[in-house]
């Protein structure tokens, strides 16, 4: 037979599949073209590419697009082996089968008649191979009557199954490099969500620690205690309401129920207790030796978060070697606190322009160890500045005027003093010294 | 559609509200609990006659949130308003924006009671009203224009000679609208026209009443 137009089809087509494989259209597509450029080509020829899958030796369907459904449907999955066919003793050998007449073949001794029902009478059978050499799947040739192959032919499947192999091993590729993406990304993803966790629980931890020395004192814990009791104190009232009200109505459905609830909230009553009870021994005095720089630091990110809100700029100035003081951790952070938060509101309502905190720690001979916050607020009046730490004593609208006097209980109680004074230069400086004792710790 | 009338418990301590569920259904009443304001917006069943009782701090939509979207939506329950210790300036607010009475924690089990009982009865009076109030406004829309303006002229009291002037009709016209006005809205004579009409006015003022019902400022209860 002739074969019209020659390689020149063959080269267009071969553009076609190509352009295809690049613009990313799925594999069947790419092989579909390819197939109907082979029997453009080959007059008479209907093309077949099968896949094959390797884990469970069989063929699938590529690409048939000329074959009957029929036909394609009843080989799909056809396992290899030595006398399947053309296409699976060809996967099997690893070599081109030719079978000039189906009729006659040994190796189509199982498909003789389905082959034939569809009007199939030879197949030549070309093995499409990877870089590797390994098989990727087969590239057939049928016709309805029984002939060999030319030169030509054989030239043409083997074209063919070259091109079918680049553009297999191209998706397949791509495939895998798709799901490594896919691996990638889950991984990302469960990093950032580990991420966040650990951030969450951070956040957790700093609010926890906010509130711990929010409410070391004495006042605050029992309004926090009244306040978390209502919750099961109302329930308690509830179900026992609900148990009496029942029974005098003559029920008695529930009320053992209800009884539980009572006991499982008094349970819970108890546990906010016993919580907070925990929290007023952890509030008593520990004392322990301490260097005050690092003291300092476990509540700077508490003091450069009221910073950042306002506005106002951080300074540390802390000194090296400091001696160690004896002292309770928590307390003295809720003093130095108290001192910053003074700090902010002073420059918070005069509209500072340049606002900054000064946080500075030097050794101070016999007295022990000081330590200044300097704000660049207004600055304190002389009739204020003697009663800046008395209770109750505020200048502003909004709170009891409580936290210097906190201050300067607890640098008392530690044996220190505190006091505060105006700055040359503007501002004020709220300054504690804290003795260091004489038996010479060090930290 | 159920018309049983239910009280709505807000609250988002789940023993909280399991435990009012447990009083407030051992007295009979149908309850709904809801975990968030926003829970009951979307959940409840408007048709039903019920009251509300709000725990005034919750997360999200806050008791006083949830009390100005009740009535942006035209919700008319009537709320009682849980609050925590010592936290009157709140309660105060509540008041002023509606509720029927704030109550502290925790709350004596009769006292809860008998407010919710007020609260359904003052509920179900409402829509009662607005029930009566809407059927008779829909027997006076269904009078023609004409006869409207003829009903108007009527009820004040105008005599046949005077309203056939003002609306440039015969007197003859005017009697016959006024027998078919009488005939529609089911009265005998003149004066139960005039009561009709009354009744309507009443029945609105009425019902503007109880939107700002305290019904009485001496139950604002301590203990």
């Amino acid at each position: 037979m002739k074969n019209p137009g020659g390689w020149d089809i063959l080269q267009v087509g071969q553009g076609q599949v190509l352009k295809l494989l690049a613009t990313g259209r799925p594999l069947a597509e790419v092989l579909e073209a390819l197939v109907r450029t082979l029997e453009a080509h080959s007059e008479g020829m209907l093309g077949s590419v099968l896949l094959l899958d390797r884990e469970q030796g069989r063929l699938r369907h590529g690409a048939a697009p000329s074959l009957p459904d029929g036909y394609n449907q009843a080989i799909d999955g056809i396992a290899i082996g030595p006398a399947v066919g053309s296409c699976g003793t060809a996967v099997h050998r690893g070599a081109r089968v030719i079978v000039e007449d189906i009729h006659q073949d040994p190796l189509w001794a199982r498909f003789r008649e389905v082959a034939q029902g569809y009007g199939l009478a030879a197949c030549w059978s070309e093995p499409i191979k990877a870089l590797d050499g390994s098989v990727l799947g087969t590239f057939a040739m049928y016709y309805g009557v029984p002939r060999g192959p030319t030169e030509e032919d054989l030239r043409v499947i083997e074209w063919a199954a070259n091109l079918a192999g680049i553009a297999i091993e191209r998706f397949q590729m791509e495939e895998s490099q798709r799901r490594e993406q896919e691996i990638l990304e889950r991984r990302v993803q469960e990093r950032t969500a580990e991420l966040e966790q650990a951030q969450a629980l951070a956040r957790h931890q700093h609010e926890e620690l906010a509130h711990v020395l929010r409410v070391s004192t004495m006042g605050e814990l029992v309004a926090e205690l009244a306040h978390e009791l209502n919750q099961p104190l109302e329930a308690i009232v509830n179900y026992a309401g609900a148990s009496s009200r029942l029974l005098d109505a003559g029920s008695h459905d529930k009320v053992g129920e209800n009884i539980e609830r009572i006991a499982e909230q008094a349970e819970r009553a108890d546990a906010i207790i016993r919580r907070l009870r925990a929290l007023v021994r952890r509030g008593e005095s520990e004392r322990r030796p301490l260097d005050l720089n690092e003291v300092i630091a476990g509540v700077v990110p508490l003091i450069e978060t009221d910073c950042r809100r306002h506005d106002i700029s951080l300074q540390l100035d802390l000194a090296r070697d400091l001696p160690a003081v004896l002292g309770d951790e928590v307390r003295l952070q809720q003093a130095l606190l108290n001192l910053t938060r003074n700090a902010v509101e002073a420059m918070a309502a005069d509209g500072s322009e340049a606002p900054t905190i000064r946080i500075r720690t030097e050794a101070a001979g016999s007295d022990g160890v000081e330590v200044s916050v300097r704000d660049a607020g207004p600055g304190l009046a002389p009739a204020i500045a003697e009663r800046v730490f008395d209770s109750f004593f505020t200048t502003r609208a909004a709170g009891l005027g409580l936290g210097l006097s906190i201050t300067r209980t607890i640098v008392e109680a530690h044996g220190g003093r505190v006091w505060a004074g105006n700055e040359d230069g503007g501002g004020a400086t709220f300054r504690f010294v804290l003795p260091v004792p004489t038996t010479g710790a060090r930290s | 559609m159920n018309l049983e009338p239910t009280v709505h418990v807000v609250d988002d301590d789940p023993a909280v509200r399991d435990s009012l569920l447990a009083l407030i259904g051992s007295v009979g009443l149908r309850v709904q609990l809801h975990e968030s304001a926003r829970s009951f917006l979307e959940d409840h069943d408007p048709e039903a006659p019920g009251c509300l009782v709000l725990d005034i701090r919750m997360k999200g939509m806050s008791g006083l949130e949830l009390q100005s979207q009740l009535r942006d939506r035209g919700i008319t329950y009537p709320v009682i308003i849980v609050t925590g210790h010592g936290d009157v300036p709140t309660a105060v607010r509540a008041m002023r924006e509606g509720a029927l009475d704030f109550i502290e924690k925790p709350v004596p089990a009769q006292v809860l009671l008998d407010r919710i009982h007020q609260a359904l009865q003052v509920d179900t009076d409402t829509r009662r009203t607005h029930d009566e109030l809407a059927r008779r406004k829909e027997l006076v829309d269904a009078l023609t224009p004409r006869e409207q303006d003829v009903l108007g002229l009527v009820t004040q009291g105008k005599a046949t000679k005077q309203i056939a002037l003002e609306l440039g009709l015969k007197p003859k016209t005017v009697d016959a609208h006024r027998g078919r006005i009488l005939r529609k809205l089911s009265c005998e004579s003149v004066v139960d026209l005039v009561n009709l009409v009354g009744e309507i006015r009443l029945l609105s003022q009425h019902l503007e009443g109880n939107a700002h019902a305290v019904e009485d400022p001496g139950t604002l209860t301590g203990h």
